[in-house]
């Protein structure tokens, strides 16, 4: 068969085949589907062009998140089963395919085939490859599981600060009228539809590097100097493997789940309020703002970058300290960060700023270190599996997180521009206690019961077993 | 089970191979963040 390249058998590393080729493999994925969270370049663009409003657009971005967190917990068993190149692959065309048909929806002016297609069908692509290399990478890396998910999982961070740019630069090449520096420039629709055109060829020639790249280390192998002795003494850390659909039915997963919802509730809290927050903590009594609008910008920015940081600096560390400290950190410290930023946020920039970038850090060494805990506790049998479910946290955070500052912003009854630190503050102290939520959650965590564990055998079972076994 | 380990290794990936693959990926990386820094900017000098 044409494309049995792609299978599991046929991705087996010969001997001697780096593990250091596997990292830029994954951020090949990851630095595409990224893009995700760089829609806004466009967005205005697509409102004047279908003439609908900001929720009606806003809904394509929603329904591939949704389908994110969906395609990972639904396709997470069949990523196992074929292995990351067909799961690459799988990715790279529907990635791919999301952006063809969200142009020809463009074209054609039918909103409905932008939603099926950059949102159903691309969001399948982002479920899929964000889950991709995650088993293979924990595999290869047996005696730094943190850094390396750190290094795939800082890629999606990164592929937003690469879409971003790139896409205002394509926009004002395919529409010589447009201005990606001008606040009020919106991009022609034609121009949109070449975009998604690039970047639909693009992305799936770069996701091929992936593909064609990454491969799954042989049966026993393990990195020169490794002693499986020293992980196994850790705490939390099991040689054990515990199935996908029995990891659903331990509280450790549920705890994970809910340390996961929290961490990111909170920290999407303040991303999704970032530019406006900065200004509204430093209005004055005449509703003037000491924080101009480009240095708001610039504080976006620099979010942006201690999110991907974060990504990889705490995951790493989380190899040397352990999982479950440092996500005592991530919510402990978080907490106390949110309660500084809420009482002492409005004294002066600098502060504020340097709250706000630790929390985002925080924020991204959630996402990255998550894959890495879930090995510690289920083992490495069907761990990309176990993320994916696990990530349905990561859908409900994005509801529940603008959900409550945008709630109590409206509450307050200020209108935009008008707010103060003041109105902010009750969304603020209400994170604290969400992120103790999940600081108790994870405090609960305790290795898995041996029932939960797959029979002991020379090959792991390739399918679930369905029912715990009792020991 | 035996034990692979790289030391068994015949044939080893080139360290071109590995810094080729590196470089790919970080080229687009590094224009992002170079972007990114530009936007900063303005946070620090107030513009």
């Amino acid at each position: 068969m044409a494309l049995s390249f792609l299978d599991r058998e046929h991705t087996v590393a010969p001997p001697g085949y780096s593990r250091w080729l596997i990292p830029p493999a994954a951020l090949a994925v990851h630095l595409c589907i990224g893009q995700a969270y760089a829609t806004s370049v466009y967005k205005n663009s697509l409102v004047e062009h279908f003439d609908t409003s900001n929720t009606a657009i806003g809904i394509i971005f929603s329904i591939a998140i949704v389908m994110l967190g969906v395609s990972a917990a639904v396709l997470g068993t069949w990523v196992e089963r074929v292995g990351p190149r067909m799961a690459m692959f799988a990715s790279a065309c529907f990635w791919a395919s999301g952006f063809l048909v969200g142009a020809l929806g463009i074209a054609t002016e039918q909103l409905w085939l932008v939603y099926l297609g950059y949102g159903f069908i691309g969001g399948i692509g982002l479920g899929i490859g964000y889950i991709s290399p995650v088993s293979t990478l924990i595999k290869w890396f047996p005696d730094r599981p943190g850094l390396a998910t750190g290094m795939a999982i800082m890629g999606f961070g990164g592929g937003a600060l690469v879409a971003s740019p790139l896409s205002g630069q394509l926009l004002s090449r395919y529409d010589g009228g447009f201005d990606p520096t001008e606040p009020g420039s919106i991009a022609a629709g034609s121009a949109v539809v070449l975009l998604f055109v690039t970047l639909g060829i693009g992305y799936f020639l770069f996701m091929l590097l992936g593909v064609f790249t990454v491969k799954v280390p042989a049966e026993g192998w393990t990195p020169e100097g490794f002693d499986p002795s020293t992980v196994q003494r850790k705490t939390l850390v099991t040689t054990a493997n515990v199935s996908a659909s029995n990891a659903i039915k331990t509280p450790q997963f549920w705890l994970l789940w809910t340390v996961l919802l929290c961490n990111v509730t909170a920290g999407i809290g303040i991303l999704e309020q970032a530019s406006p927050m900065i200004q509204d903590f430093f209005r004055d009594a005449e509703g003037n703002s000491a924080v101009a609008a480009a240095a708001a910008g610039g504080f976006v920015g620099l979010l942006s970058i201690a999110n991907m940081a974060g990504r990889f600096i705490w995951s790493s560390t989380s190899d040397y300290t352990g999982r479950k400290p440092i996500y005592m950190l991530y919510l402990g410290v978080g907490m106390a960060m949110y309660f500084c930023l809420a009482s002492f946020g409005t004294s002066s920039t600098l502060l504020f700023v340097l709250l706000a970038v630790v929390i985002l850090t925080f924020y991204g060494g959630g996402f990255a270190t998550v894959p890495a805990y879930l090995r510690d506790l289920f083992g490495t049998f069907q761990v990309g599996a176990i993320h994916g479910r696990l990530l349905t946290a990561w859908s409900l955070a994005g509801i529940a997180g603008p959900l409550i500052i945008n709630g109590f912003l409206d509450a307050s009854g200020g209108e935009p521009g008008t707010l103060t630190a003041g109105d902010y503050r009750p969304a603020l102290f209400t994170m604290v206690g969400v992120l103790a939520v999940g600081f108790v959650a994870n405090l609960l965590i305790r290795p898995v019961a041996s029932r939960f564990h797959e029979p002991e055998s020379d090959e792991p079972a390739r399918e679930s077993v369905g029912v715990a076994r009792e020991d | 089970m035996p034990s692979n380990t790289q030391s068994d290794n015949a044939k080893p990936t080139g360290a071109g191979r590995v810094a080729l693959s590196w470089t790919i990926v970080g080229i687009p990386l590094a224009y992002g963040i170079y972007n990114i820094i530009l936007r900063t900017a303005p946070l620090f000098t107030g513009g």
